[in-house]
């Protein structure tokens, strides 16, 4: 049975053996190498990102007490390409500071938390939300359609449909938390 | 769904192998991990970078390397010469009766040699030179060259003299040597039985230009030569992560570069100023270094990737003898990440 993520993190904190920090992290390599994809724009500066986020872990991994792993790996890496877009001025996408302002707690907050007897109450949000918002959540939860279907029948991009989602989700969370 | 379940639903994702309800059943996962939605993103403009995932973990965890040692070549050293005594009986019973002729026309066989000197000298007959090495260190190392360089065609071997015969400086020593190293695996690669002792081969190979040190085959395959004692057990990895990486149809080998002929004019500035870099931005004695080389056409571009360790100036100059001149056929382009290991 292979060790879990925080096994392997709480081994290298102890031995600082890289290598055990490395297994750890090629377990997330490809989705680590993918966001900095989605955020540099170029393959060179996203592999140069991967492993200068290594080479970050390896020092805050032996100071930071990390509880969540996946998601403290995440906002290293994000913001990590957030930074090298800054630091270079060469920032090919406006990030919006909606999305950076997403957190976590928001993003965890899954369909499972929503009752039953919240369910009207959602159909009212969601008739709250922007229409380009309402279209994609109702595509996307109600008729369970992927992205790429939302895409054929919207119009909309993948990554529009995309933010359209996050947004809505957002809105809704907000919504119901009144 | 662990991470390796994740990583093969990204490459199916983004080549489109998922069905509708396969595909949402990722994106409603997704929803709840922003990376992999970030990664999605990320690999829907450009799905072929999915293929350089694997690149990349080569590059942060070394593998395990099988570095060949003398005590682990012993029972094929000892199979060898027993094999080589045997065969030797049936000739000297076949062909030559007469012992003493044989003993004339066949001295090594004749004797009773160790099996650690019996195995270089097969190695010099396969390559068809009559130099042999007598020591044992020096089989290792052509033991290694044997298996590291299975397309050389005119591999021959030498002896490499011992660094403590040459009167320099303490810091000119070790440059020397490592000089002498570099000179020793170009005759590893050109040497003709005329050639001269590695001592005086030193000497020219000093005064060399690198243009000098250039040894390609006529094939223009890869002949990697260069090596450093002190460096010996990693060079069969590191040589075969240069073949992994350099092997094409596309290059060929064009030359090799003396540290003391680099200079931002070198034929290879790129690789100096990036190895150059990386030292300065570390220090530690050994690790692991990454480099991308991009050649197109007659450009060559060399981008240091912040070693996750270290280079150390003899690691440097490990590399550098080490390296190589690479030249892309016109119209082609083509880059690679290298692994450096320092040990």
């Amino acid at each position: 049975m292979q060790p879990t993520d925080l096994e392997l993190l709480h081994q290298y904190q102890q031995e600082n053996n890289q290598e055990v920090l490395g297994t750890l992290y090629n377990r997330y390599i490809a989705q680590v190498y993918g966001a900095c994809l989605k955020y540099l724009k170029q393959k060179e500066a996203a592999q140069d990102a991967v492993m200068d986020i290594y080479e970050e872990l390896v020092v805050k991994c032996r100071k930071h007490q990390i509880e969540h792993w996946q998601a403290w790996l995440y906002m290293v890496s994000r913001n990590h390409c957030l930074q090298k877009i800054r630091k270079e001025k060469t920032a090919l996408l406006k990030i919006n500071e909606a999305q950076r302002m997403y957190t976590e707690q928001v993003l965890h907050h899954s369909d499972e938390d929503v009752k039953q007897g919240e369910l009207n109450r959602l159909e009212d949000c969601i008739d709250q939300l922007k229409m380009d918002q309402q279209t994609c959540v109702r595509a996307f939860y109600l008729l369970k359609q992927s992205y790429k279907q939302i895409v054929g029948t919207s119009g909309y991009t993948w990554s529009q449909v995309r933010s359209h989602i996050q947004n809505g989700r957002r809105n809704l969370a907000n919504c119901l938390g009144q | 769904m662990n991470q390796k379940e994740i990583e093969q639903k990204i490459a199916a994702y983004c080549s489109g192998r998922l069905s509708p309800e396969e595909e949402h059943d990722i994106e409603r996962y997704a929803a709840d991990h922003p990376m992999l939605m970030d990664a999605l993103e990320g690999y829907l403009d450009d799905p072929s970078q999915i293929d350089r995932i694997k690149d990349l973990k080569s590059l942060v965890v070394a593998p395990k390397q099988k570095i060949l040692t003398l005590k682990s070549l012993l029972p094929y050293v000892a199979a060898t010469a027993l094999l080589l005594v045997i065969v030797t009986s049936i000739y000297k019973q076949g062909q030559a009766p007469d012992y003493a002729d044989v003993e004339t026309s066949s001295p090594v066989l004749a004797e009773s040699i160790p099996a650690e000197v019996d195995m270089p000298t097969v190695v010099a007959d396969r390559t068809g030179t009559t130099t042999s090495v007598g020591d044992s260190g020096g089989l290792a190392m052509e033991m290694e060259e044997e298996v590291d360089l299975p397309q050389a065609k005119d591999v021959s071997v030498t002896p490499s003299s011992p660094p403590s015969k040459k009167s320099v400086s303490p810091k000119a020593k070790v440059s020397r040597q490592q000089a002498l190293d570099g000179s020793a695996d170009q005759s590893d690669l050109v040497e003709t039985p005329s050639s001269p002792p590695a001592n005086k081969s030193l000497a020219q190979q000093e005064s060399n230009p690198p243009s000098a040190a250039m040894s390609t085959d006529e094939a223009g395959d890869i002949t990697v030569g260069k090596a450093h004692k002190s460096t010996s057990s990693a060079r069969p990895a590191r040589r075969k992560l240069l073949d992994q990486y350099f092997a094409s149809d596309q290059l060929s080998i064009s030359g090799s570069l003396p540290l003391n002929e680099l200079s931002a004019t070198s034929p290879w500035p790129q690789v100096w100023q990036a190895v150059s870099q990386l030292a300065k931005e570390n220090n530690q004695k050994s690790g692991t270094a990454t480099l991308r080389l991009r050649v197109d056409g007659d450009q060559v571009t060399a981008t240091p990737m912040k070693n996750m360790a270290a280079l150390t100036d003899s690691g440097i100059v490990d590399y550098l003898t080490t390296s190589i001149g690479l030249t892309a056929k016109s119209g082609q382009s083509k880059e690679w990440l290298i692994k450096l290991e320092f040990k």
